[in-house]
């Protein structure tokens, strides 16, 4: 048995407290004259140099020397760690560690800060909070830092958008000595946080506001004449040279913040969330370096497969594959470091990478992701993070190789002052027993008993001493008395019983000398009658490793895109292919009966009647016999495969865009894509005037969100009147913001549009006085950036196109009046159900119009719609779509257009033209979509019957050429989750049966959106579109 | 062509009774009526391709096929030739809220929701507006008959079947107080958080399923006791339960609730019991037929509950009853459910797209949901001796593209088919054309 000089440390490790010299000190002032040497060890100097055998000598807080052979000096107290192994101290880039938490009852009340102090007007802003200015030692959380490896951690405060600095401090007892850099990176994320404000109330807003931030501090740092003082803008310029955190945790996330990162300068380090490798492509992409944290999913109880429906296809694959993302970065060449964020038991840190080592991940590579990496990242890799002279002494031992199985941390050492954690091995009470007790000995084997519990048993003659302790518990003696020993550990303290004769019991308690050789143990017994003895152990065999049934190591799932069910290994590829003898609805000349349709290269590439395919060309032929083949529908308003649909907390939001928060995992993606339809405008929200950007996509199911975006589409925003953007139905409390009243909605307008003028006159005056600047002369300070006047002003330019959400008839002649005298069109007027009133009007303004089929009667403003607006509208000449605004809707938009032909005998051809050439019109798209004509995408659907019927289906829906949705297909993927999701379940039972814990099924439905859906911090507001 | 036709003619019809928003409830029927060459859905599965329908004082007297028997034509006062246009009995919604709600966004306009858990006698009967503009709009496109439900609570109310052409709610009242409705309390619960539904298991809902059990012990034992002289109402309410006079709906969707309703009217001697919603009925269909209860199908124009399921799932749902044997119809519950209720002949065209044997569609829509309604001795289908109340559509009512009404009927009464909308339609249409015409 190696003796356990640790344990001498730990007894002195209490006195190492050496005040900080400005400190005033009550009793003698003790001076720091540590000096060791750490002998005979396996050193990881750094993950790639290992030196057997080797010695490190640290004296008051820093490395002195490593290495083999070197010299020891006289004063050091020599430590032998033979047969141990010396790491640098771990490294966590991603804390919160010592920040005070502040709650704010106020969540999301106020409306805006004018003017209350210096700083920055949204206090989810907040770049200039120095967290070195805050942190405080926390004793509890240092240890459970330490016990798992880790010696410095980056503190921050994790709250807010801009969240200000971290500090990075080592994890000792004395904070003042353990500060290693005091603003050692800056913080963000899209979480508001704490804010009292109501801005921004959604991711997309977050986005936005981060972005006006980045524009308005270079505007800061630039003035020339001092217009204000802006410490939050002053704070974003000095941090600027720090690593740049995101907290994204997210694998789009990651994405939407390196999107602003590319567009401001900023290379940002991404703490992830594990879910990485479902989009390695892409992750790798950024450029970023990641800081991942491997806090695995929880098992799910799959006990009862009625609720296993309830554990969504995505969960079940995350649960298998994240243990594996380490690896799928690494391989990728992604560079990251690990953090212990996340984890709700730190002691976890260590078993999680195992996991990883033990799937993929190299070990030096771990090592270098906790040590040298993050060292490297914060800019401190020249005094932490390596074993190396001069560095601080900041260094774990452990019994065994890291990540091998068993392997734990025995002691961390902060600044040359040890912290123990564990002892070596694990003490086992088995083994041949010499036991004096009660004037007589037992000499025996033990055996196992329940459990933990070991049994020495002898059958003694009854010895005096025995019949007392016999008379004692009320049991009679005979002349031979069995003499049972029970044993366990716990705590590290042997607890248990001696039994007479398998009846009467005393228990015993005690404690435990372990020696090289043996293990004395010194019991006490309680109750009647007390006694002592002493037993010493030989021979005991070390604790067997509990064999782990020799699992065959399975292979995980295939990553799916999007992860999610229906998703596929591989997003579908352009066809060359031909469909012989359909009914073709071209929407553009009519129907052509038993037509052909060529596609190549995503293009439509031939269309007639027996059509003749060039030679060469490998074509695919298909008979399409009976099928009516028709475009792609287009749904002009579709708040499908969004994170976030509204930002209304101010009358406008013009510079917030819904193509920066695409969530392309939606499952409504595919539901519509097995209705035909294949593309959509993502729209803002209704809850003000003046909404955000929208983003017009393909259904491309499987594409990250960039890839769903219709590659050069023009710009769209959105406009609302009426009772969303008075809050005419957001209860009696809501009667404060501007507007209340269409009156208010106008004036909305006319501020806004002249103000954007104005803005726009700002920039041309800077352009036209920098032009007048001679050679040499300092330029003038340029204007700030507004994001939200730059994109109104691109509608003032015809750049960018309004779709208005509408109802009442005096409210679209008032637009069209604004819009008249800033002389722009209304693009399009959505909803529109009084159209038919003002039709006229609509089409010398040159309006289109995409609305309901039939919807009416939700609330007062719809009190007039008609089923026959569509056919009014039509018929005055207007363009006229037919738009979905619902998830369930928008996967049959045929039978919607169908409903035109019935309320106003509206020709079914045009009626078709509704959902497919309308709306790609009025979105500017119709050069290239929305109708069957050689050269344009190669969006279609093949139906099995006419397609405004009923009893129409989508048997293929096509986008660029390439097979998304077949009915055949669609049947078969179901077939193959299910036993996808079979053996993850299987493998779930067998984890559990393993030991690992488990929690209840709580699958996630996605909440499908309409246009009044308030995300984020809705306070349950849902009213009718 | 024969659209333009079609629609001219509705619209005369709306012109004669000039700009009044409410078409007027027709009187009783005084003349004997003979369609001829009907292309007549019976509602009971079967079809006459070439039918005479006659019928007299609302009642029919004739349903015959015209190809094997003879009809003296003379015999009638009015002779209406179809021509091979569709006839069907008139569609029925169940569980509707229409006439309880007008604008979904008026408060005061909302007579759906009654305060509290337990209200059996609360009655749907009383506050059926006859004069909503809603319902005109919806009877025009075949729906002729409605169970006005109301909602809310675990037993919302009683409900009853109304027909839709009526000065008040007296005369609207086909079946008053035919079935109360017990909303099954979800064993898995939905809520919303940090913009996502979370779903779990609910904490309460054994406390919940024990008050249930408990309210009807108590409701059972009052009915079994002879009168006292305290009046419980809400037990009054609940008597024909347990003798079979009135029905218990149970609107429950998952199939834990659905195994447990199930449990619940074996336990209670619940005589007849309908299930309402049912996404996972297929599920338990064989605990369904051993108990003879048929099923309100969640409507058909609804997502899939899960990511995993079948795209067009709530589509699949009929077929997949209908080859279970269960009987089922048709019904709309749900995001605007009331202005949806007119399209409710195309939810089950939808279900014919997805493998329901068209007559099957038809017979959901009316016989089955007769039935299930237990009005099927007067409605439901085309049968001498049952109500005179049925349409003629000059296409197949069930797809949108052909569903327009030439004729209804409500008890022989010939009612009007224009609504507020056609005449919103009209007065726009003459605007633009005098315009054009200058």
């Amino acid at each position: 048995m190696k003796k356990l000089l640790f344990l001498i440390l730990l007894a002195s490790h209490s006195c190492f407290l050496f005040a900080q010299d400005t400190f005033p000190f009550n009793g003698i002032r003790p001076k720091d004259v540590s000096a060791y040497a750490l002998t005979n060890a396996t050193i990881y100097s750094t993950p790639e140099i290992k030196l057997e055998g080797a010695t490190v000598i640290v004296e008051k807080g820093k490395i002195i020397s490593v290495g083999k052979n070197i010299p020891i000096p006289k004063h050091c107290a020599i430590i032998d760690a033979s047969g141990k192994f010396i790491y640098a101290g771990f490294i966590d880039a991603f804390s919160t560690y010592g920040i005070p938490k502040k709650q704010n009852d106020n969540h999301g009340e106020e409306t805006e800060e004018t003017g209350k102090s210096i700083l920055g007007w949204n206090a989810a802003i907040h770049p200039e909070y120095n967290a070195s200015l805050q942190v405080q030692h926390n004793d509890d959380d240092a240890t459970s830092y330490r016990n798992a490896g880790i010696t410095a951690v980056c503190a921050h405060k994790a709250d807010g958008i801009s969240r200000g600095t971290g500090a990075l401090i080592a994890l000792g007892n004395e904070i003042h000595a353990d500060v290693i850099r005091a603003e050692a990176a800056a913080y963000f994320s899209f979480n508001k946080g704490n804010s009292p404000q109501q801005y921004p109330s959604s991711i997309m807003g977050s986005i936005a506001l981060l972005r006006q931030t980045y524009c308005d501090a270079s505007w800061y740092a630039n003035l020339k004449e001092s217009v204000e003082t802006n410490l939050s803008l002053r704070a974003m310029n000095v941090n600027s040279n720090l690593a740049q955190i995101f907290e994204a945790n997210d694998k789009w996330n990651i994405l939407r913040a390196d999107a602003i990162g590319d567009e401001f300068g900023v290379q940002y380090l991404f703490k992830t969330g594990g879910n990485e490798y479902q989009r390695i492509e892409e992750m790798k992409a950024t450029k970023g370096k990641f800081i991942v944290p491997v806090n695995y999913p929880q098992a799910f109880d799959v006990s009862d497969p009625a609720s296993n429906r309830y554990i969504s296809t995505a969960e079940l694959k995350h649960w298998e594959l994240a243990p594996f993302n380490l690896a799928y970065l690494n391989k990728a060449g992604i560079e990251f470091c690990i953090t212990s964020s996340g984890l709700e038991d730190k002691s976890q840190l260590l078993e999680n990478i195992r996991i990883a080592v033990e799937n993929g991940l190299p070990a030096n590579i771990a090592l270098a992701a906790l040590t040298t990496r993050p060292a490297q990242y914060l800019n401190v890799q020249h005094r932490v993070g390596s074993i190396l002279a001069g560095y601080d002494a900041n260094i774990i031992i452990t019994n065994k190789e890291l990540f091998t199985s068993e392997s734990k941390v025995l002691e961390t050492w902060v600044n040359g002052k040890p912290y123990f954690v564990s002892s070596a091995d694990a003490i086992s009470l088995e083994g041949t027993y010499a036991i004096s007790v009660l004037g007589t000995g037992i000499k025996a084997e033990s055996k196992k008993g329940k459990g933990e519990e070991i049994i020495v048993s002898s059958k003694l003659k009854t010895t005096e001493e025995l019949k007392k302790l016999h008379e004692a518990l009320g049991s009679n003696s005979k002349d031979s008395t069995l003499v049972q020993l029970k044993l366990q550990l716990k705590d590290g303290f042997p607890v248990g019983e001696i039994m007479l004769d398998s009846s009467a019991f005393t228990r015993v308690s005690g404690n435990i000398h372990p020696t090289e050789k043996e293990l004395v143990l010194d019991l006490v017994t309680f109750g009647k009658l007390s006694f002592s003895m002493r037993a010493t152990v030989t021979s005991f065999p070390k604790k067997e490793e509990v064999k782990k049934g020799e699992k065959t190591k399975s292979l995980p799932g295939e990553i799916i895109y999007p992860f999610t069910a229906y998703g596929r290994t591989s997003l579908p590829q352009q066809e060359n292919v031909v469909f012989r003898n359909a009914t073709l609805w071209t929407c553009e000349n009519g129907k052509i009966q038993e037509g052909d349709l060529w596609v190549k290269s995503g293009k439509i590439a031939g269309i007639g009647v027996d059509l003749v395919i060039p030679k060469g060309e490998v074509v695919k032929e298909i008979d399409a016999t009976g099928k009516h083949i028709s475009p792609g529908i287009i749904d002009e308003h579709s708040h499908i495969a969004l994170s976030s649909v509204n930002e209304g907390t101010q009358a406008s939001s013009a510079e917030v865009e819904e193509g920066s928060v695409i969530y392309p995992e939606d499952i409504d993606i595919y539901r519509q894509l097995s209705g035909g339809t294949t593309a959509s405008q993502l729209l803002h929200g209704s809850a003000n005037p003046i909404g955000g950007q929208s983003a017009l996509v393909k259904l491309r199911w499987g594409a990250n969100a960039e890839g769903m975006k219709i590659e050069n589409a023009p710009g769209f925003i959105k406009f609302a009147l009426g009772e969303n953007v008075k809050q005419s139905n957001w209860g009696d409390r809501a009667v404060t913001r501007f507007p209340q009243t269409r009156m208010g909605v106008e004036q909305v307008y006319y501020d806004h549009f002249y103000r954007a003028l104005e803005y726009g006159k700002t920039w041309e005056n800077y352009y036209a006085a920098c032009k007048k600047v001679k050679k040499g002369l300092p330029m003038p300070s340029a204007p700030r950036r507004d994001l939200e006047l730059e994109t109104i002003l691109e509608i003032l330019r015809k750049e960018r196109f309004i779709t208005c959400h509408s109802y009442v008839q005096s409210e679209i002649n008032m637009l069209m009046h604004v819009a008249d005298s800033f002389n722009f069109k209304i693009n399009t007027f959505t909803h529109i159900l009084e159209g038919y009133k003002v039709a006229d009007k609509m089409k010398a303004h040159g309006a289109g119009a995409s609305t309901f089929s039939d919807w009416w009667a939700y609330k007062a403003e719809v009190k007039d719609a008609i089923p026959y607006n569509a056919a009014v509208m039509y018929e005055q000449g207007i363009t006229v779509a037919i738009n979905s605004d619902d998830a369930e809707m928008g996967a049959r938009l045929n039978q919607e257009a169908g409903k035109i032909v019935k309320y106003g005998s509206v020709p079914e051809e045009e009626a078709l033209k509704m959902v497919t050439l309308n709306p790609a019109k009025l979105l500017h798209l119709d050069d290239r979509m929305g109708s069957l004509k050689v050269g344009k995408d190669a969006d279609f659907v093949v139906w099995n019957n006419q397609p405004l019927s009923i009893y129409a289906r989508a048997e293929k829906t096509y986008i660029d050429g390439a097979c998304y949705f077949n009915l055949e297909d669609d049947e078969k993927a179901r077939v193959a989750f299910a036993s996808e999701r079979e053996r993850i379940v299987q493998k779930m039972e067998e984890a559990k049966n393993g030991g690992a814990s488990t929690r209840k099924p709580q699958p996630k439905n996605p909440f499908h959106f309409h246009c009044n859906s308030m995300d984020e911090t809705s306070k349950g507001i849902f009213i009718k579109e | 062509m024969i659209r333009k036709i079609v629609i001219s003619l509705a619209l005369l019809s709306a012109v004669a009774v000039q700009a009044q928003h409410r078409p007027t409830p027709a009187p009783p029927q005084s003349n004997s009526t003979l369609l001829t060459n009907c292309y007549a859905h019976l509602g009971n599965g079967t079809v006459i391709e070439n039918a005479y329908i006659a019928f007299e004082k609302g009642v029919i007297t004739l349903v015959a096929d015209a190809t094997v028997s003879r009809i003296d034509v003379s015999k009638f006062d009015k002779v209406i030739p179809i021509e091979g246009q569709h006839v069907y009995p008139g569609f029925i919604a169940p569980n509707t809220s229409l006439g309880l709600v007008e604008i979904d966004a008026i408060r005061a306009q909302n007579d759906l929701y009654e305060v509290g858990t337990f209200k059996p006698s609360v009655r749907s009967v009383i506050a059926y507006n006859a004069d909503s503009e809603i319902i005109p709009t919806v009877r025009s496109n075949g729906v002729l008959l409605g169970q006005v439900t109301p909602r809310g609570g675990i037993i919302s109310g009683s409900s009853s079947i109304m027909q839709f052409d009526a000065w008040n709610w007296e005369d609207a009242v086909v079946r008053a107080d035919d079935g109360l409705h017990l909303n099954w309390p979800q064993v898995i619960h939905r809520h919303y958080d940090k913009g996502r539904m979370l779903v779990s298991k609910v904490k309460t809902y054994e406390q919940q399923k024990r008050e249930i059990e408990l309210f009807f012990t108590d409701a059972k034992a009052y009915a079994k006791a002879p009168k006292g002289e305290l009046t419980e109402m809400r037990f009054e309410a609940m008597k024909g339960l347990f003798d079979g006079s009135k029905t218990l709906y149970v609107h429950a969707d998952e199939l834990k609730s659905i195994h447990e309703a199930v449990q619940f009217k074996r336990n209670m001697g619940i005589v007849k019991m309908v299930l309402v919603g049912g996404y996972d009925a297929p599920l338990a269909a064989s605990i369904l037929k051993e108990e003879n209860i048929s099923v309100l199908l969640r409507r058909v124009h609804d997502l899939a509950t899960l990511d995993e399921d079948d795209p067009h799932a709530s589509f699949t749902l009929a077929k997949k009853l209908y080859d279970a044997g269960i009987v089922f119809a048709f019904q709309n519950e749900g995001d605007m459910e009331r202005m949806g209720t007119r399209n409710l002949p195309f939810m089950a065209g939808t279900a014919v797209a997805h493998g329901l044997p068209y007559e099957e569609a038809v017979k959901a829509l009316t016989l089955n949901a007769a039935k299930i309604l237990g009005v099927d001795s007067q409605f439901g289908s085309l049968e001498v001796g049952k109500s005179a109340t049925l349409f003629v559509s000059y296409g197949d009512a069930l797809n949108v593209t052909t569903n327009q009404l030439r004729l209804a009927y409500i008890n022989g009464r010939g009612i009007e088919l224009s609504n507020m909308q056609t005449e919103m339609y009209l007065l726009y249409k003459k605007k633009y054309d005098k315009e054009k015409s200058k």
